[in-house]
């Protein structure tokens, strides 16, 4: 390898990779290929009346299926109006979450959210998350007691009304120096984060659309917007009771993975053949299910594979979603699960139905089967039996395991050491066709798992002495650079900045993104010879770090 | 003091109850009406073993957090998962074999989610159910109230002659007790069905609960002797008197 | 020439003029009461905007900064919507000023037929945030603070100032308003002392006249001040005082270049009786070894393209003779360093003419004195050659994030139309240059801008190279 590169002249850092494709590049992917900053373009760009028009027109991919395996319409119909929520059902539990909240009055509770914002439990917090209907009422708040927020969400809401209103113009965001709120509005809901923490505006309304999609997939937006159509003061918790988990889950783990960051997947690393074996167990089990629309197998926030019905992708946004909802329902572990999801990319207008279950007890993968009929469960049931055995057969439980034990004769687990560049601290590469991702050092779980457990007393702004990066920190560094690179009006190719603390290299070309943290006041020549190495080992491994292929039922 | 509780005052007495042997129960059609679905023709090894056995739909119903959850892992793995509270998303399924009176009965256990959003997926899974366990939380007043309107939902999804056990669960909680046991009684006897104070905490219960369940399957699929189910579907009458003053 | 020049400027100015929505300065105590919210407004610009409207945005304005007091001990800074932009500063506590511009966005609709407005029409929020700074220390030396004004009085001072001084600002957009410093002529030893030696003899003689500097053309030579002030002073200088001067020089043509005499510019008709010395502005300012910051009178003087700055404490009991005599002394003296120093500008020029052609652009700035220093070609004679607004863009973002370089820091970005922009931090000194190379690569790039930083910047030391 070291001589290799000798010989062949050094790739100048200006230039594509001497291959036709870049690391990682195949020509059918199964992911939507995305920048995760269009998506915040497009949310920026739109005018008040765009806005609107583009919460009315949506059409619906699921029924598109549906007609298309048969379904006559007469079903398509039923089954759609059952999975709406019945009005009787208001009766029987309107108590249980029947809030005692006070009709919300922006004036009169003034006072007091300003003491409760001043309590322990909310002051000196990064990164706070209000979500609230555009009636004023609180729905969600990362931190604290939504009914005691009823003021500040007036306020809010007062804010947003008023630029709207009176000036026909739309609230974006607020600074000070060590402050930034950025609004979003989106349907009938009020989005808000205050955060203190380097996120650029760009990035913090991507995680406002994120925790709004949240929403839509535990309730669809078609439902979303008849309820508040129906009863614009409606209290939205009771709907989302057992929801706002996924949501605190969600804002940790954006804050974490720079997946969300990059608008990627993570990917199991496994060999070519275990994967293989892993996406023809489940093609040659499910190719006879027709109602099947995805087959996703994942671990520990990683894409292990992923089969799809034919002309149907993913994007990358709702696999993180369903990484969400696996990492945050511990009840998906101690039973097979049946259960609507709606994907808001795929279809924001209805639900699809699925088997959640982890493959074994002794294999923490978890296998989602994606349909668009309500009560397949026992068939996909037994499917997931019979896709365990074969894996297990085909020792394919092994390389998982494996893989996610990072096992440290993978060269995948250590790959900084494998290939012997001491110079790069830290790297995350993300290869734009396939929207995928990887990095040297994946963010371990027990790291997000410790915050989950304390979040919500934790999140305080900690000034601390930093001795030893970790992953994270490396990922916060990066967020700066990211946000120059995808910046709008001023975008950037290359940023190469060194300092005492550290050198990092931020790079974009056509087909790929890379950010490569170095030791400090790093010689360009050295960093450029060391990303070549880089470059070349991404290439080298690519069957075992990406998803090479798109597999279809 | 409020250990009380864990005396086994309430368990059921094995020898009350003594069902016939299980009928063939082989044709039952698919239980969840999945168009064009037939039992797969090589069952995998699961399946396999437990051929010969009926297998029985019950269902977890209540608010959330009442721990449906919490008692159904406390009944497959005999452990309580402290501080884990996690809501179940949309409808969990395990499969337990319980033996009474040596008879074996499969429990094809389905877990709901309590939340309201999922409720028109759950009520799905009523109409084939054989049996209901109805779950309150004893420290929860108002999961207590919201019981009538569960019972409602019942008669209106579920199969009339389904088999309805009322629980009343976290009975561990002593002092935070908010629905005295007199009060899930009364209830309980108010609408015919069985009831019982249980802790997926300490365990107390659990599998008595299962066992009667299990039992009184087996019984309605067995009329043999109609007065005597008659009297041990309602057995938290003859345990009322040895009732802890826990409340 | 000249007439190029002031086109060139004029066109500009009003591209970023017409992008200001308002101004407006506020204090929420002044009208408590619901109802007194017009109070509240101690300026507006435009002032032909109606009362509700004024109200409105005000209004908005003490809800965005209330609102944002909930989570931050900070005051606020910035409000952005999707058309505006709206910036805040807080010069005295309960005090705002608030500049909003228009910000051009793109809609869905002209996206969707391939219409788009970039970077060109952006002002950087960093530029916005010093446009209000120096708006409020401009009122400040000459007006001093907000707070000494009863508000009976307050409305109509703000008017007086601020009317006059925002129809006389002009806003570039160019690399001196990203980069708000300070022009310093580099002189010969000989010549500097004898700069110095004049300015001694001058005290010696006047003892009530303090020089708080001396400035040829556009270019500092001297100062005398405490450094913020010094900004101050040189902005109304070069901006405002001088450019009026010499359009008045301009107009008297023959007869003013005759006139090798100097002559008083400030008061701006001269001192020619006692009563001319009623005009005297009176200034807050601290000089060097001041402790705070006191009243003097403001006195300019100016021969040929030397101008020289006087305080006189304003206890003295002025006297026109004092001023004659004065003129007198200055007068020739002044003459004579003029020309010298036009002798060494002259040489200088030819010298970094033959430079300027093969060089990069490049832009230096030391905080500590506010020493600005940009290569030949960045000359507002030839707009042609200014920078793009979107490598402006990104050097101001360098520029305002200090954090990011630390104390020894270097940063290479490279822009998808091949400019390359190196920005380099070393001890308070920040050095920028921009190249625009199609085939190049970092390393290139990197050795170009050291070869530049040797050239240029003698004895300035960046690390790392």
């Amino acid at each position: 390898m070291a001589s290799t590169s000798k010989d062949v002249p050094i790739v100048t850092i200006e230039e594509n990779p001497p291959d036709d494709l870049e690391p990682g590049a195949c020509y059918d992917s199964i992911l939507n290929p995305t920048d995760s900053f269009e998506e915040f373009a497009s949310e920026m760009s739109s005018s008040l009346q765009e806005r609107n028009i583009s919460l009315a027109a949506i059409n619906s991919t699921i029924s598109e299926i549906q007609s298309e395996i048969g379904e006559n319409s007469a079903q398509i119909k039923t089954t759609k109006s059952s999975d709406d929520l019945q009005n009787k059902d208001e009766s029987i539990s309107a108590s249980t979450s029947n809030s005692n909240l006070i009709e919300q009055n922006g004036d009169d509770t003034d006072n007091e959210k300003d003491d409760y914002l001043q309590t322990p439990e909310l002051v000196n917090k990064e990164k706070h998350v209000f979500i609230l209907s555009s009636a004023g009422k609180p729905i969600y708040s990362r931190y604290g007691n939504e009914d005691k927020l009823a003021g500040l969400c007036g306020v809010i809401q007062a804010l947003v009304s008023v630029v709207e209103e009176q000036n026909q113009d739309i609230l974006r965001s607020i600074t000070t120096k060590d402050c930034k709120a950025v609004f979003l509005v989106k349907g009938p809901l009020i989005l808000v984060a205050v955060s203190k923490s380097n996120e650029s505006e760009t990035q913090l309304v991507l995680q406002l659309t994120y925790a709004f999609n949240q929403i839509v997939s535990v309730l669809t937006l078609t439902q979303l917007n008849r309820i508040f159509e129906q009863r614009r003061n409606y209290d939205l918790r009771r709907l989302l009771s057992g929801a706002e988990r996924l949501i605190d889950h969600l804002l940790i783990f954006m804050e974490k993975d720079p997946a969300f960051l990059l608008g990627a997947v993570r990917c199991l690393p496994l060999p070519e053949k275990a994967r293989e074996n892993i996406t023809s167990a489940i093609q040659s089990t499910c190719n006879k299910i027709r109602d099947l629309v995805f087959a996703i197998m994942l671990a520990g926030n990683q894409l292990i594979t992923l089969v799809r019905m034919k002309k149907y992708t993913l994007h990358p946004s709702d696999i993180h979603l369903l990484f969400n909802l696996v990492r945050s329902s511990e009840s998906f572990k101690t039973a097979e699960s049946w259960t609507p999801i709606c994907l808001p990319k795929f279809d924001s207008t209805g639900f699809l139905h699925g088997h959640v279950s982890y493959i074994s007890e002794d294999c923490q993968a978890c296998l989602l089967l994606l349909t668009v009929q309500r009560d397949a469960f026992f068939p996909l049931s037994q499917a997931k039996h019979t896709i365990a055995e074969k894996l297990r057969r085909s020792n394919c439980l092994v390389a998982i395991n494996d893989a996610l034990n990072r096992n440290e004769e993978l060269p995948t687990t250590n790959p900084l050491k494998h290939i012997g560049i001491p110079e790069i601290r830290h790297f995350m590469y993300k290869c734009k066709s396939t929207a995928q991702l990887f990095t040297s050092d994946p963010i371990s779980l027990d790291k997000l798992q410790d915050y989950r457990m304390r979040h919500k007393v934790g999140g305080d702004i900690m000034v601390k002495k930093i001795e030893k990066l970790s992953d994270i920190d490396y990922v916060r560094n990066y967020r700066r650079f990211c946000s120059s690179i995808h910046c709008t009006s001023t975008p950037a190719k290359l940023i190469f900045r060194s300092n005492s603390s550290d050198t990092i290299l931020a790079w974009v070309t056509n087909g790929f993104e890379l950010y490569v943290t170095f030791d400090p006041l790093m010689e360009k020549d050295q960093a450029i010879k060391a990303v070549d190495r880089l470059l070349k080992w991404i290439k080298k491994e690519e069957q075992r770090i990406f998803i090479m292929h798109a597999p279809t039922f | 003091m409020a250990t009380d509780d864990s005396m086994s005052d309430d368990v059921f007495e094995d020898d009350t109850l003594r069902a016939p042997a299980p009928a063939a129960h082989r044709s039952t059609p698919s239980p969840t009406g999945y168009r064009d679905y037939y039992p797969p023709a090589v069952p995998s090894s699961r399946l396999q073993d437990d051929d010969d056995i009926i297998i029985h739909k019950t269902i977890l119903l209540g608010d959330s957090g009442v721990g449906k959850t919490s008692l159904l892992v406390q009944f497959e793995t005999g452990k309580f998962q402290a501080g884990n509270f996690s809501a179940t998303v949309g409808i969990g399924f395990t499969n337990k074999v319980v033996t009474v009176d040596g008879i074996k009965v499969k429990l094809q256990i389905w877990d709901t989610a309590g939340q309201e959003r999922f409720r028109s997926v759950t009520h799905a899974y009523y109409r084939d159910a054989h049996a209901l366990l109805l779950l309150y939380d004893v420290t929860n007043k108002i999961s207590f109230d919201n019981i009538r309107a569960w019972l409602g939902e019942i008669r209106e999804y579920a199969q009339d002659d389904v088999v309805i056990m009322l629980l009343g669960n976290k009975s561990d909680s002593g002092l935070e007790r908010a629905v005295r046991r007199e009060e899930g009684q009364r209830l309980a006897r108010e609408y015919q069905v069985s009831f019982m104070e249980t802790s997926a905490k300490t365990g107390l219960n659990v599998e008595a609960a299962f066992a009667h369940v299990a039992r009184s399957l087996v019984a309605k699929a067995n009329p043999v002797d109609p007065s005597r189910l008659a009297v041990r579907a309602q057995p938290t009458q003859e345990q009322r008197s040895s009732c802890p003053p826990c409340s | 020439m000249i007439n190029s020049l002031r086109n060139s400027t004029f066109y500009t100015m009003i591209d970023v003029k017409a992008k200001i929505n308002s101004f407006f300065i506020f204090n929420s105590s002044f009208g408590p009461r619901e109802g007194d919210e017009l109070q509240r407004i101690l300026f507006y610009h435009p002032s032909q905007t109606s009362a509700d409207a004024q109200k409105m945005q005000v209004g908005l304005c003490e809800a965005v900064v209330k609102f944002m007091s909930t989570f931050s001990s900070e005051p606020c800074e910035a409000l952005q919507t999707q058309t505006k932009r709206y910036i805040f500063y807080q010069p005295e506590k309960g005090y705002w000023m608030v500049l909003v511009v228009r910000i051009p966005y793109t809609t869905k609709a002209l996206s969707a037929i391939g219409e788009s407005r970039g970077a060109a029409d952006i002002i950087n929020p960093s530029v916005m945030y010093d446009l209000l700074k120096s708006a409020y220390k401009m009122f400040r030396m000459f007006r001093g603070p907000f707070k000494n004004y009863p508000i009976e009085e307050i409305y109509t001072i703000c008017d007086q100032f601020y009317t006059p001084y925002i129809s006389s600002r002009n806003l570039s957009n160019d690399i001196t308003d990203v980069i708000q410093g300070i022009n310093y002529l580099p002189l010969d030893k000989n010549s500097f002392f004898k700069v110095l030696c004049f300015i001694d003899l001058l005290e010696v003689n006047y003892p009530h006249f303090k020089c708080i500097s001396f400035i040829y053309n556009e270019q500092l030579i001297w100062n005398g001040l405490s450094t913020p002030d010094m900004l101050t002073l040189y902005q109304y200088l070069v901006q405002s005082l001088l450019p009026k001067q010499v359009e008045k020089e301009i107009q008297g043509g023959a007869v003013a270049a005759a006139q090798r005499h100097g002559r008083f510019i400030h008061p701006p008709e001269g001192i020619h009786s006692q009563a001319d010395l009623q005009k005297l502005v009176k200034v807050h300012l601290m000089r060097e070894d001041d402790k705070e910051t006191k009243q003097y009178y403001l006195v300019v003087y100016r021969t040929m393209s030397a101008t020289v700055c006087f305080t006189v404490d304003e206890n003295v009991d002025l006297q026109f003779e004092m001023f004659r005599s004065l003129d007198a002394f200055i007068g020739p003296q002044l003459s004579a360093i003029a020309s010298t120093i036009s002798e060494q500008c002259t040489l200088h020029a030819l010298h970094t003419a033959q430079l300027a052609a093969s060089e990069h652009k490049f832009v230096y700035f030391n905080r500590l004195n506010l020493a600005f220093k940009t290569s030949p070609t960045l000359n507002k004679l030839h707009p042609s050659t200014a920078i793009k607004p979107e490598v402006l863009s990104i050097i101001a973002s360098i520029h305002s994030d200090k954090q990011s370089l630390g104390n020894y820091g270097e940063i290479i970005i490279k822009t998808p139309d091949e400019y390359w922009i190196t920005g380099k931090s070393s001890n308070e000194r920040e050095f920028y240059v921009i190249i625009q190379e199609k085939n190049a690569n970092l390393k290139e790039i990197a050795d170009e801008v050291r070869r530049i930083c040797e050239a240029q910047m003698k004895g300035i030391f960046f690390y790392p190279m």
